[in-house]
């Protein structure tokens, strides 16, 4: 994928090439929003959002990796979503408190595992789940591009637009918040419980 | 209390660094500063390890498929570029509907009150017609305008009494104006012209004066001439308007 000329087409006016990028991104994207937001429904809507928004300020795209500015602008998206909730807190709770990870899709359905397996892996991500919707909003966003998307401080930085120094206390935080969550939720545990992480992480490793 | 101090700062200290510890983003100092800390103190070591899990299990979650395509329809690539292509045409657009209309309605206003100040001077093209109407609004405007009616009256006929001719070529042209002052000079002047063009633009003068003799009834035929003027000016607000509002609409969803 040339991603130069699609993108140079697109801010022509080609929503072709514009769709090939969408198309390329359009997963990466809608898990970052999910693992933010927490729920399906509010995930594709600032995904799509994000991608029209994309399609729209193409002309204003100046040379870094498109896939920062698409993370960018669905962070954003999502940003402003968490606000929004936040001013009308009676509309959104029951969905998210409702909400898990139990009836979500993933994209490599895994035969590796077999059925008990692949339903303790699906509890374990809901609970993480669970755990990074009780952060705050800069320290959510800051872990999930982290930890979720692989994405370095600098790169986070960059979509956050907050300067490096900032993101590394908000990751240590989150983390430290997540940590605290799981102990409590038995997901960790100082003794034998902790085998159950090491067995899910091991499971991670297979799938891989 | 100071011991006790420092110690707490030490562990604050290292716990604030487990984190960027994982990422490797640590210096030398920082890194050999938290080892020490963490192969001293089993209970920091145990936090360090479980936050380590935490982490990696958060890194171990599934990525999920997005439900659907987010594929833009072509409707919106539709909706967006030629709008916005379209948007300096239509800014000029505007524009050129504003001046027209600019134009047309200084025009409209213009002729307007010259035909308030005097009615038959919209009429006339030539200057001699002009002459002859700034005459005959002398005329309209002396206490007796029956008596201009009369003088005026045997003009389309064509043919003057000698008499009245040989006092017209006594006139002097520049002296139009005062001679005007009485009916008997005006209605002279007017009978008596000796131009092709002045009769010329005497004979619907007269004509006028004939079926008009008060200043407003006379405005019917300069209305009417209006007319198309007025209507323009009407039409290019309207258009200048509408032009002005789409094009707000196309830079604002364009």
């Amino acid at each position: 994928m040339n991603e130069p000329a699609l993108i140079e087409s697109a801010r022509k006016g080609d929503i072709d090439a514009f769709n090939t990028l969408v198309v390329a991104y359009q997963h990466q994207v809608y898990n970052l929003a999910y693992r933010i937001m927490g729920d399906e429904a509010a995930a594709a809507d600032a995904t799509q959002e994000a991608f029209i928004s994309a399609y729209k300020h193409v002309a204003s795209f100046r040379g870094e990796s498109f896939k920062s500015w698409i993370y960018r602008i669905v962070t954003n998206a999502c940003y402003d979503e968490l606000r929004r909730r936040k001013r009308r807190p009676a509309t959104s709770l029951e969905g998210l408190v409702e909400d898990s990870d139990t009836d979500v899709e993933y994209d490599v359905p895994d035969d590796s595992l077999g059925p008990e397996e692949r339903m303790q892996q699906r509890e374990t991500a809901a609970v993480i789940q669970s755990g990074i919707e009780t952060l705050p909003d800069d320290q959510r966003i800051t872990l999930v591009l982290s930890d979720v998307q692989g994405m370095s401080y600098e790169e986070i930085a960059l979509i956050t637009g907050a300067n490096p120094g900032t993101v590394k206390s908000r990751l240590s935080r989150a983390r430290g918040k997540l940590r605290d969550y799981l102990l409590a939720q038995g997901e960790l545990s100082p003794g034998g419980l902790r085998l159950k992480a090491e067995q899910q992480v091991h499971y991670a490793a297979r799938k891989g | 209390m100071g011991f006790l101090g420092r110690r707490l700062t030490d562990k604050e200290r290292a716990e604030e660094l487990f984190s960027p510890y994982l990422d490797g983003q640590v210096t030398d100092e920082e890194r050999m500063f938290l080892e020490r800390h963490l192969a001293a103190q089993p209970q920091a070591r145990e936090k360090f390890e479980l936050l380590k899990a935490a982490v990696q299990l958060t890194k171990s979650l599934p990525p999920v498929k997005a439900p659907r395509s987010f594929v833009l329809p072509r409707s919106l690539a539709r909706k967006t570029s030629p709008a916005l292509r379209l948007y300096p045409v239509m800014r000029l657009a505007t524009v050129a509907a504003m001046t027209l209309f600019a134009f047309a309605f200084a025009g409209d206003l213009a002729t307007q009150s010259r035909f308030i100040a005097s009615a038959p001077a919209v009429v006339s093209a030539t200057p001699e017609a002009g002459l002859m109407a700034a005459t005959l609004e002398a005329t309209t405007a002396t206490p007796e305008p029956p008596a201009a009616l009369e003088a005026a009256a045997p003009a389309p006929t064509g043919a003057p009494m000698p008499t009245q001719a040989e006092a017209a070529s006594g006139a002097e042209p520049d002296k139009t104006a005062d001679a005007a002052n009485t009916p008997e000079a005006m209605a002279r002047q007017a009978a008596a012209a000796p131009t092709p063009a002045a009769t010329a633009a005497a004979q619907p003068e007269a004509a006028q004066a004939e079926q008009k003799t008060s200043l407003t009834s006379a405005s019917a035929p300069a209305t009417l001439q209006l007319d198309p003027l007025r209507l323009a000016w009407i039409v290019l607000a309207g258009l200048a308007l509408l032009l002005t509002a789409t094009t707000l609409i196309v830079r604002r969803h364009g």
